[in-house]
């Protein structure tokens, strides 16, 4: 028997695949093809203060094994996630993660306290590309993000994890400050900024112009980011980025996550989550190990 | 009236290629076995395919034409690297396929007014289904040339009657669909059922606006996901807002939809 189960910030998780934020919608339409109560905990769409009605369209553009997306954080705002959303999930049984996002520190300090006694974690947002507005800005000035989460673990009564930036240069300073701040975890990586061509009007693909590139294109990006953060500091990391398959999960196990999250690969095949728990045990055997925790960690440098 | 969803749950399901049936223009017919069956699907609803790997990564959505017991046939004009990789399949190949998911188009009622159906090009696609199932209505099916009016004796044997129209006037009347549809409103309202290019659609609403006329149409857009996660295949609505395709769509009402 394999031990899946794996801690997180204070939550013991049955098994580290979590689903990532914005890519199961708020679990009616998943739950038709599988059962959300399987996964490790569920991050919530991003929620903001008030509803967002998102971007213009076109809102997608496929790339060579990536989506890049411009939804804009459409979402039905603090006041319906809390009254009807929560209600609905809490049915499964399973931790929720409320990813949120702010326009100002004000706005992330009232929906923590706000949700913290609502859900389990709250996931911080700080580094969402397709929104002019907003978090990009805390989310590449090392001090500016200090003092956000500063301020979120202060208002909240629930473990905070912060959601971090594609950053290939000093995402181990990031990580630290966070860490310093407060945040009991960190998840990584974001969607990374991007841009599509359309050719025949010498103009963007997107309605917004440039968007946040996911699935397996970035993957190799995610990896050698989990690797630089997991050095640096000591709280746990979640890994994200492209996984679509069990051997994905094991590799950002290896390099020390404790868990994962998916995201496009549930909007490939919204059974990809059930499918990739039901590989997961076999291939840990085949790695000789009998549990995810023998599995963190383990890489080896050398 | 309204659009509607079928009451069968959507799944993801194997899909075997049993026929793949080419016609003039590039388009072609493929026929599917799925496991495990679909359940009914309603005509104007919507499944999503893709292949075993990852390239291309997202699944992409295709009206349905057909339905016969476990097998659906879907009607596909190769256009970017899936269709025409699905142009070339074979038969036994596997694929993957989700559904049924959006809604449909609305079925005949009572002291309603009568259905007169509008396609321009490949849009002809989910009347298949809709005219096999509620019997014949008029079709006024365009295209520009008459190489794309495809799978004629198919047509004429369910609508009543056939109109065709092609913009270089190779085939039927040279004109657009907006032409007979015009004429056609002038006898009084018309329930529009309509699928095609988006100007099409944008001067059918036109139409169906001036002669109190109700209009379904399809809408199309990119997709990711195609079963309502990723919000990704909005289009703006009226009076503000944004429609999901895959959830309050692909067909909806005319006089809900912001044409730029």
């Amino acid at each position: 028997m394999i031990d899946l189960s794996t801690e997180l910030a204070g939550l013991r998780l049955k098994n580290p695949v979590l689903l990532a934020s914005g890519t199961w919608g708020y679990g009616q339409e998943l739950s038709q093809y599988l059962d959300l109560s399987l996964f490790g905990a569920l991050v919530t769409k991003g929620i903001s203060l008030e509803p967002r009605p998102g971007n213009p369209p076109p809102r997608l553009v496929e790339t060579p094994c990536g989506l890049i997306n411009a939804i804009g954080l459409e979402n039905p705002g603090l006041k319906a996630f809390a009254t009807k959303i929560i209600p609905y999930l809490r049915r499964f049984k399973v931790p929720l993660i409320a990813n949120i996002f702010g326009e100002s520190p004000e706005e992330y300090v009232t929906l923590t306290a706000e949700l913290s006694s609502l859900v389990d974690a709250i996931e911080v947002n700080v580094s969402c590309p397709n929104v002019k507005r907003g978090g990009l800005l805390f989310g590449s000035e090392p001090a500016e993000l200090a003092r956000l989460v500063e301020k979120v673990c202060q208002a909240a009564s629930v473990p905070v994890i912060v959601k971090l930036p594609p950053k290939t240069l000093g995402i181990g300073e990031l990580a630290q400050v966070c860490e310093a701040a407060g945040a009991a975890a960190l998840s990584l990586i974001n969607t990374v900024p991007a841009m599509a061509i359309d050719l025949h009007r010498r103009g963007s693909r997107l309605g917004v112009i440039s968007g946040g590139l996911s699935g397996p294109v970035i993957k190799p990006i995610a990896l050698k980011l989990v690797y630089e953060v997991v050095k640096a500091v000591k709280i746990p990391v979640i890994g994200i980025g492209g996984i679509t398959c069990a051997t994905d999960v094991a590799e950002f196990l290896i390099l020390g996550a404790r868990a994962v999250q998916i995201g496009t690969a549930n909007l490939i095949s919204p059974r990809a989550g059930s499918r990739i728990l039901q590989d997961l045990p076999p291939l840990l055997s085949e790695l000789g190990v009998s549990s995810v925790s023998q599995l963190i960690g383990s890489f080896r440098s050398e | 009236m309204e659009a509607t969803k079928a009451k069968t749950h959507p799944q993801e399901a194997e899909a075997r290629v049993i026929r793949r049936r080419p016609f003039k223009g590039g388009i072609f017919l493929l026929r599917l076995k799925t496991d495990p069956p679909l359940g009914l699907i309603q005509p104007g609803q919507f499944v999503m395919l893709r292949g075993e790997g990852l390239d291309p990564l997202l699944p992409r959505p295709f009206s349905v034409h057909d339905q016969e017991g476990n097998y659906l046939d879907l009607l596909i004009q190769p256009r970017g690297r899936f269709t025409r990789y699905l142009s070339q399949i074979r038969h036994g190949e596997r694929l993957i396929l989700v559904g049924p998911l959006g809604r449909g188009f609305p079925q005949p009622e009572k002291k309603k007014p009568p259905f007169l159906l509008v396609a321009g090009g490949i849009g002809v696609a989910p009347f298949g289904l809709w005219l096999k199932m509620f019997g014949p209505a008029p079709l006024i099916y365009g295209a520009r040339s008459r190489q794309d009016l495809i799978r004629l004796s198919f047509w004429k044997a369910l609508a009543r009657p056939l109109i065709l129209t092609t913009e270089d006037g190779s085939l039927g009347q040279r004109a657009l669909v907006t032409s007979p549809l015009q004429e056609a409103l002038k006898k009084g309202p018309r329930t529009i059922l309509a699928c095609g290019p988006t100007p099409m659609l944008a001067a059918v609403a036109r139409l169906a606006q001036e002669t109190n006329s109700p209009a379904y149409i399809s809408l199309e857009a990119q997709m990711a996901c195609g079963t309502g996660l990723c919000l990704g295949c909005a289009v703006k609505a009226r009076p503000g807002g944004y429609l999901h395709v895959c959830q309050e769509g692909p067909v909806v009402l005319a006089e809900e939809v912001e044409f730029d």
